[in-house]
């Protein structure tokens, strides 16, 4: 298991929290030999994968990028007319007497 | 609650007297992010708002979530360069949504919608949104496409609802 660094000068020592996560033998086999190969520790190298692959996952939550097909489809919507269906004038005329009143 | 009347329901913002452990929906992951502390975690750290329908304060009959999202177009052809910004645009995603198992089926799915729905259009009035947009699980596309949400094209499980719409709802 790859250990923390050594010991940091007082002013400098940031707080440090650790996560024990269990993998199999082969999964600890293959990261070691990747960590090897891009000359990191094992814990440098999970956590600078684990922290853009997180990065990664919230700016695509945040985010949705449209390809030209769903661009086209969402700007062609915007430019039509609008007309509302008859399942949501009923909802909004349900809760509009439920929770709205007057 | 007595028998034939139909209980008061009411919207709250998830506060610390509902009840999560009680809630289930049926869906573990959602039971799980609504149980635990992803949700808690989501309202304190302002990514996310999460409203619950109770009758009396305490139980959850169902929840939903809601937070800010922006829509990036890339590869726009000129004609509709005009219609849609090259920046990212405003939206709101509704994150989850889940409804109590011992009372699904009675149209509170709709419900919850259409209060989403409520807050949102109210909300768009100060900052702007452009649509609700949804990320459907298996299952729940159909509720949402009988909803008037529109699926995208290349991501069919990802769907959307004009706001130009929403607001003929309450306008």
């Amino acid at each position: 298991m790859a250990t923390a660094t050594a010991p940091m000068p007082k002013a400098a020592r940031k707080a440090r929290e650790r996560i024990d996560v269990r993998l199999r033998p082969e999964q600890k086999t293959e990261i070691e030999r990747a960590a090897h190969i891009k000359g990191l520790t094992m814990t440098d190298f999970i956590i600078q994968n684990a922290v853009t692959s997180a990065r990664q996952a919230i700016r695509e939550y945040e985010t949705w990028t449209l390809e030209r097909p769903d661009a086209e489809l969402f700007a062609a919507a915007l430019m039509e007319p609008v007309v509302l269906g008859p399942r949501l004038t009923q909802a909004a005329k349900h809760y509009k007497k439920r929770f709205l009143p007057r | 609650m007595t028998p034939g009347h139909a209980p008061k329901y009411r919207f709250e913002p998830l506060g610390d007297l509902h009840d999560r452990a009680a809630f289930s929906c049926g869906v573990e992951a959602l039971d799980r992010y609504f149980q635990g502390d992803p949700i808690r975690q989501d309202v304190s750290r302002n990514t996310a708002n999460a409203f619950v329908l109770t009758n009396d304060g305490v139980s959850v009959a169902g929840f939903y979530t809601l937070s800010p999202i922006s829509i990036l177009s890339v590869d726009l052809p000129a004609s509709l360069a005009k219609k849609l910004p090259k920046r990212p645009i405003g939206a709101t995603l509704l994150g989850r949504m889940g409804i109590e198992k011992t009372l699904q089926g009675q149209g509170l799915g709709e419900l919850l919608l259409t209060d989403a729905l409520y807050k949102t259009w109210q909300a768009s009035t100060f900052v702007s949104s452009w649509a609700v947009v949804v990320d459907a699980k298996e299952g729940a596309r159909d509720f949402y496409v009988k909803h008037e949400f529109t699926p995208f094209a290349t991501q069919p499980n990802r769907l959307f609802l004009l706001m130009k719409k929403i607001n003929l709802m309450f306008a």
